[in-house]
């Protein structure tokens, strides 16, 4: 195939080759040219942020299994979606990051549904040694930071944790650039009252 | 102060999550361990298996819609040439003998489903050779059979 169209040295770039090439490796289930490392590609970014991750999932819904759950979600959705290769997603990191905010979202709103429906139980809260490692100080900011709306608290996870600018909130998070920097301004004074009080 | 909360924020985040390490995660389990092929392979499957489908039924209508031609009867052998003589019921000598000679023979060996054995049933011209003189003032339709009662009243 390689050397079918001597005549037609750009044949490769052409849109008719790319999705040819593309449905035959679709159909024979593997790729043309696997990565390098001989791994897919979706398992080397698995590996490499995997606990980044599940770190940012922690901070949004303060338990380890369900951040674990949400990551793993996140990926197989990824593969799902978009196969082993990733070579239809522009910006893998981006996707994934994007991903686990949706998912913790969801899972937050799931949990103050269930609230309103239940008799009052016991919040999810960090796991009591863990709390217990922490410094006074920082557990009351994280006490807090539970207080606050579902997309107060993704934009400051966002902005002081994974230190993204506001661009890059609001293209993770799917809305203006404005409505960051508003929700920013918002959930920082409504910490700054909680702190106060305590 | 707004720096000071910031700050508190930055570390308590940190602390948070420098308390999840690698060593806590659950074994790790990459979303391609479980059978990747045959799910991309089961995407495409029933396009395919429609596509499929879909073909073996047009072929078959396609089979069942063409049927050959009857074949001709020695009375209303087709003439190649288009002129009027093609009516005729006598074949044309200019036929070719590689077509008229099959229906011929055919005929000739066992009687065809369709065709009429002139011995039992009269054909038109032989109906109207032997049929009685019409009076005059009388019209009859020329495809009438004599075996037709006519209508009585």
């Amino acid at each position: 195939m390689t050397t079918a169209l001597p005549l037609f040295p750009g044949y490769r770039q052409s849109p008719l080759w790319r999705m040819l090439h593309r449905a035959t490796a679709a159909i024979s289930g593997s790729s043309a040219a696997p990565p390098p490392t001989g791994r897919p590609a979706i398992d080397e970014l698995y590996h490499a942020r995997r606990l980044s991750l599940v770190r940012l999932a922690v901070l949004m819904v303060d338990d380890k299994p369900t951040a674990e759950d949400i990551v793993q979600d996140v990926f197989a959705a990824l593969f799902r979606r978009h196969g082993a290769d990733l070579r239809s997603v522009s910006d893998p990191h981006a996707y994934l990051t994007t991903g686990v905010m949706n998912a913790a979202r969801s899972t937050l709103r799931r949990r103050r549904t269930a609230r309103a429906y239940r008799a009052p139980q016991a919040a999810i809260m960090p796991a009591a040694e863990d709390l217990a490692l922490l410094q006074e100080g920082d557990r009351d900011v994280l006490a807090a930071l539970g207080a606050l709306t579902v997309r107060q608290r993704q934009v400051l996870v966002l902005r002081y944790w994974s230190e993204l600018t506001e661009q890059e909130i609001a293209d993770t998070l799917r809305i203006s650039r404005g409505t960051v920097k508003s929700t920013a301004s918002r959930a920082l004074g409504t910490l700054r009252r909680l702190l106060d009080r305590r | 102060m707004s720096a000071t909360v910031e700050d508190r924020l930055r570390e308590a985040l940190a602390a948070r999550a420098g308390q999840i390490t690698a060593g806590d995660l659950q074994p790790a389990a990459p979303p391609t361990r479980r059978a990747a092929p045959a799910r991309r392979r089961s995407r495409w499957a029933p396009a395919l298996a429609g596509l499929a489908v879909a073909a073996v039924a047009v072929i078959f209508v396609i089979v069942l819609a063409w049927r050959p031609p009857p074949p001709a009867l020695p009375g209303n052998a087709p003439s190649p040439s288009p002129s009027p003589s093609a009516v005729s019921a006598v074949p044309s000598p200019t036929a070719s003998p590689s077509r008229a000679r099959p229906a011929a023979t055919r005929d000739s060996s066992r009687p065809s489903r369709n065709a009429i054995d002139p011995a039992h049933v009269p054909t038109p011209s032989a109906a109207r050779r032997t049929e009685a003189p019409v009076p005059a003032g009388v019209t009859r339709p020329p495809t009438a059979l004599p075996t037709s009662p006519p209508p009585t009243g």
